[in-house]
């Protein structure tokens, strides 16, 4: 079920790469995408920056407030991670290429991970 | 000549006090009277909306883009194009700035009487190339001062005034240049970003090159916070997000 709703996201995308749904708290990737290739170790690594980088409720890494969308842009690729706003553990990891519809990618990334975290 | 340029001279000349004109054009310095080039940036520095200047210089005719109060570039000379005319000029080419300021310097160099038209704006160039502020021009063209090269991180922030709001600038770990209300970012730079950066390359410990951190909410009231980093220059930004992806986009060209 959960795959399969990262499926339908991931194929509305040519440029997302992989999408990881991701337990923050114990910064445990859950299901990916069934199509990724990327290493179990770079899943870890993806969940380990979106945990880092969404610090907790009350002490955020960067900046004054909590934030639930983050982007990390490189020289190849474009991560980004989105946190749920009712379930601040529930996380969505995504790796695309620098040419995807950003804009459209995260409204649909968004309701993605409200889809799995609330069944909606 | 058109009918808005009659309107606009008659304008210009009910506005403009003791002003002496000889045709349509106005005088803008007699007998060295103000100083020759000091007239032409006062000019510059008086165009607010997008126009054409034409500069009489003792016959010399010079054309310039203006707009919002600075100077987007020579259109030509006497009519006559060469390597200065048709670029918009930039505070990123140093070079072509001083040489345009020494065109207009000898162009000056003892000149009785300059007069001005004001016309209606040519295209030229790309709308979203600014030129150069009259302040600016003035610190260099006529008070001498030396333009200081700026860093490429610090060109780019700067030159995204449209998407951030307020930024810091820091090289090797001294604040070189900063722009609106810093608070928040320096409490990034000062006891944030180093821890992060440590956990965040332990985490990626094989990637390289620049990277850019947007944060959509980190500064609450919808301001996104941001960390741009390339070898030893940190840039951290506020922003609105919206504005996040369209500096995505000119950050991947940045440094594509």
């Amino acid at each position: 079920m959960v795959t399969e709703t990262l499926d339908i996201l991931h194929d509305q995308f040519p440029g997302c790469q992989t999408l990881a749904f991701a337990d923050l708290s114990t910064q445990m990737v859950l299901v990916t995408n069934s199509g990724t290739t990327d290493s179990r170790e770079t899943l870890d690594a993806l969940c380990a920056e979106a945990a880092l980088a969404f610090g907790t409720a009350s002490i955020p890494a960067l900046g004054t407030c909590a934030t639930h969308t983050i982007f990390v842009s490189t020289a190849d690729q474009l991560h980004i991670y989105l946190r749920d706003t009712k379930e601040p553990g529930d996380a969505l990891c995504c790796i695309c290429r620098h040419d995807i519809a950003l804009d459209r990618f995260v409204i649909a990334a968004r309701s993605c991970l409200e889809q799995i975290s609330h069944g909606l | 000549m058109s009918d808005h340029s009659i309107l606009s001279a008659k304008l210009a000349a009910l506005t403009a006090r003791d002003a002496v004109f000889v045709g349509q054009a106005r005088v803008i310095s007699d007998a060295g009277q103000p100083a020759a080039l000091a007239a032409i940036l006062a000019e510059i520095d008086a165009t607010v909306l997008e126009r054409l200047l034409v500069f009489d210089i003792d016959g010399v005719i010079l054309r310039l883009a203006v707009s919002a109060r600075r100077l987007r570039g020579l259109l030509d000379v006497n009519g006559a194009c060469d390597a200065l005319t048709g670029n918009v000029l930039s505070t990123e080419d140093p070079a072509m700035l001083q040489a345009t300021g020494t065109l207009l310097t000898d162009l000056c160099n003892n000149a009785q009487r300059i007069t001005v038209k004001t016309e209606a704006a040519v295209p030229f160039g790309n709308p979203a190339e600014l030129g150069v502020s009259a302040s600016v021009l003035t610190a260099l063209w006529h008070k001498g001062q030396v333009l200081t090269p700026r860093s490429s991180l610090q060109g780019f922030l700067a030159a995204q005034d449209d998407l951030l709001s307020d930024y810091l600038c820091i090289i090797d770990g001294r604040i070189v240049d900063s722009q609106g209300d810093i608070t928040a970012l320096n409490l990034i730079w000062r006891d944030q970003l180093t821890p992060f950066r440590t956990a965040q390359k332990s985490a990626f410990p094989r990637r390289t090159g620049p990277i850019l951190i947007c944060l959509d909410a980190a500064l609450g009231n919808g301001r996104a916070a941001g960390v741009a980093m390339t070898g030893d220059e940190i840039g951290i930004f506020s922003c609105s997000a919206p504005n996040i992806s369209r500096l995505l986009a000119e950050w991947h060209r940045f440094t594509g």
